[in-house]
């Protein structure tokens, strides 16, 4: 018993260490084809359209740390302060947050126009980049 | 192993149940049974890529649990601030409260959405006074436009639309003085009710932002006699029929210079002053801004120029200030110089209460203890010259929240 407790503690160790390393995958609608850069500008609240299509991004909590630093290139204070002056000076909201990979992909794979990041890959949608 | 693989389905069906219970619309009973007791033991791998599903699930509900509210959106957010001043040659000293503005950005559905700002400050007697600050109503075509009604802050420059009441994003105390509120110190018209279209649209490297308005035409109310008058948007129309035009175009610069902004501004009107009681003035005002803000520099600078013109006679009058900041981690030093040389004869400044020639310099920290909240410290030399010299130094303190 206690040997495959051991093993079970070992194995969750390794799971935590691959998850510190989490990788973060950019996805979108199917329709909607964005580089990198525009997803910054997208997440920045600077572009809100692709081409007519008017584009919808989520965050996902459990991998916000890792998109900010490897996408964003900013910390979560001042992206927090990006998103007030936002809102205070041209009305727009911040993105709304997902629960988990799960619901991010959900929502981006039925909603079109629709911008997201997980930390797995997902069917349905499209992959714009993996950092 | 058998009880280790019972364990693993256990904690999968906990977590299943908590996803959908934190999940709005999600039932427990859409979740994915659980994988029987019975099931044949699983191998190494499969245990391996669980227990790596588990770890992702348990870390994405504990985020998720404590998500970060200010991310998601607060239906009403908001500034305030408090302080303390203290002037040379005077024994008004003491703690203030500046203001408390609460402002909401509704989404109406489609391309539609709406801003509403409601601001409660104390005036000079110390008589609470409230204003509907902003409301709009806009529309979004596209990144190259949006089309907002209602009443917005007129979009010159770029400090009138880029700090305005929001004193914890603004490095400084004190707004330079010509562009503070009407009602403050300013001699420009901060709000305007009418229409805006704004945008920007890419080009090569850089983007262009514009802002095109027309707004009722705002006139100077003169309630205490001559020379006493404060700018008036005209909420329930233009007083003399006529409109407030203007533009604002820039260039925001990628790649290199990320963080430059260079641009102009315009402005016309025919200001009413006392209700035709005395001639309108044609105001036109031309100027150009250019702000830096990145590597933890932060630099603006605003130049206007007025060529006004009453009773056939043109008058020139100058104005602008520069603002240089240093970011050190949570601590901001800046200085900032601003000077106006406004024609005495010019009714559109003699009429107003704040409309006098002026110089003012400035030194000052800002210290963001928290991402909502900072202390600032400011400490300024104003010179006036009317018919006497009035000049005084003066020393400010703040807090400043947003939330």
């Amino acid at each position: 018993m206690k040997k495959y407790l051991l093993i079970l503690f070992g194995l969750a160790l390794q799971a935590s260490a691959l998850s510190l390393r989490a990788e973060v995958l950019v996805i979108a609608h199917p329709a909607v084809d964005l580089s990198l850069a525009d997803v910054r500008e997208v997440y920045l609240g600077e572009k809100q359209f692709h081409q007519t299509m008017k584009l919808v991004p989520v965050e996902n909590p459990a991998v916000q740390k890792e998109f900010l630093e490897k996408v964003m290139k900013l910390n979560i204070n001042v992206y927090s302060t990006v998103w007030t002056k936002k809102a205070f000076r041209d009305g727009l909201n911040a993105p709304p947050s997902k629960g988990s990979d799960l619901e991010v992909a959900n929502f981006v794979r039925s909603t079109p126009g629709a911008v997201g990041y997980v930390s797995a890959p997902a069917t349905g949608v499209k992959l714009l980049g993996k950092l | 192993m058998q009880r280790s693989q019972e364990t693993i389905d256990a904690l999968l069906v906990r977590i299943q149940a908590l996803e959908s219970a934190v999940t709005p619309g999600k039932s427990a009973a859409s979740a994915p049974a659980a994988v029987p007791a019975t099931a044949k033991p699983a191998s190494p791998a499969e245990d391996m890529a669980r227990i790596a599903e588990l770890e992702r699930n348990v870390k994405q509900l504990s985020a998720n649990a404590s998500g970060n509210a200010s991310m998601i959106g607060v239906p009403l957010r908001g500034f305030f601030d408090v302080g303390y001043a203290q002037r040379t040659g005077t024994k008004e000293k003491g703690a203030r409260y500046g203001g408390l503005s609460f402002y909401l950005t509704p989404e109406l559905g489609g391309n539609f959405k709406s801003l509403a700002e409601l601001i409660f400050e104390v005036d000079r007697g110390g008589g609470l006074v409230t204003d509907f600050e902003r409301l709009q109503v806009g529309y979004t075509v596209n990144d190259a436009l949006t089309l907002w009604t209602g009443r917005y802050h007129t979009p010159y420059g770029y400090w009138n639309t880029a700090f305005h009441h929001g004193a914890q994003i603004q490095t400084s105390i004190m707004r330079p003085s010509f562009i503070d509120f009407e009602d403050k110190g300013g001699i420009l018209p901060a709000h305007s009710v009418g229409i805006w279209a704004t945008g920007h649209i890419p080009i090569g490297g850089v983007r262009l932002a514009y802002d095109l308005y027309v707004a009722n035409a705002h006139r100077i109310d003169l309630e205490n006699g001559p020379g006493t008058g404060i700018l008036n948007a005209g909420n329930v129309g233009s007083a003399n029929g006529r409109a407030t035009i203007g533009g604002n175009l820039g260039i925001q610069f990628r790649g290199g210079l990320e963080g430059l902004k260079v641009g102009g501004h315009w402005l016309t009107s025919k200001t009413e002053i006392d209700l035709g009681a005395m001639p309108a003035v044609d105001v036109r005002m031309a100027g150009a801004y250019l702000v830096y803000d990145q590597d933890n520099w932060e630099v603006m600078g605003e130049t206007y120029h007025f060529n006004n013109r009453s009773q056939g006679q043109s008058r020139r009058s100058n104005a602008g200030f520069l603002q240089v900041g240093k970011n050190f981690d949570s601590i901001t030093v800046f200085g900032r110089t601003e000077r106006t040389s406004l024609a005495l004869d010019d009714p559109f400044f003699s009429q107003q209460a704040f409309g006098r020639s002026y110089t003012r310099n400035a030194v000052g920290l800002k210290y963001d203890f928290s991402p909502v909240a900072a202390f600032k410290f400011e400490l300024f030399r104003h010179r006036q010259v009317v018919s006497i010299v009035d000049a005084y130094t003066e020393g400010q303190l703040q807090l400043a929240i947003r939330f």
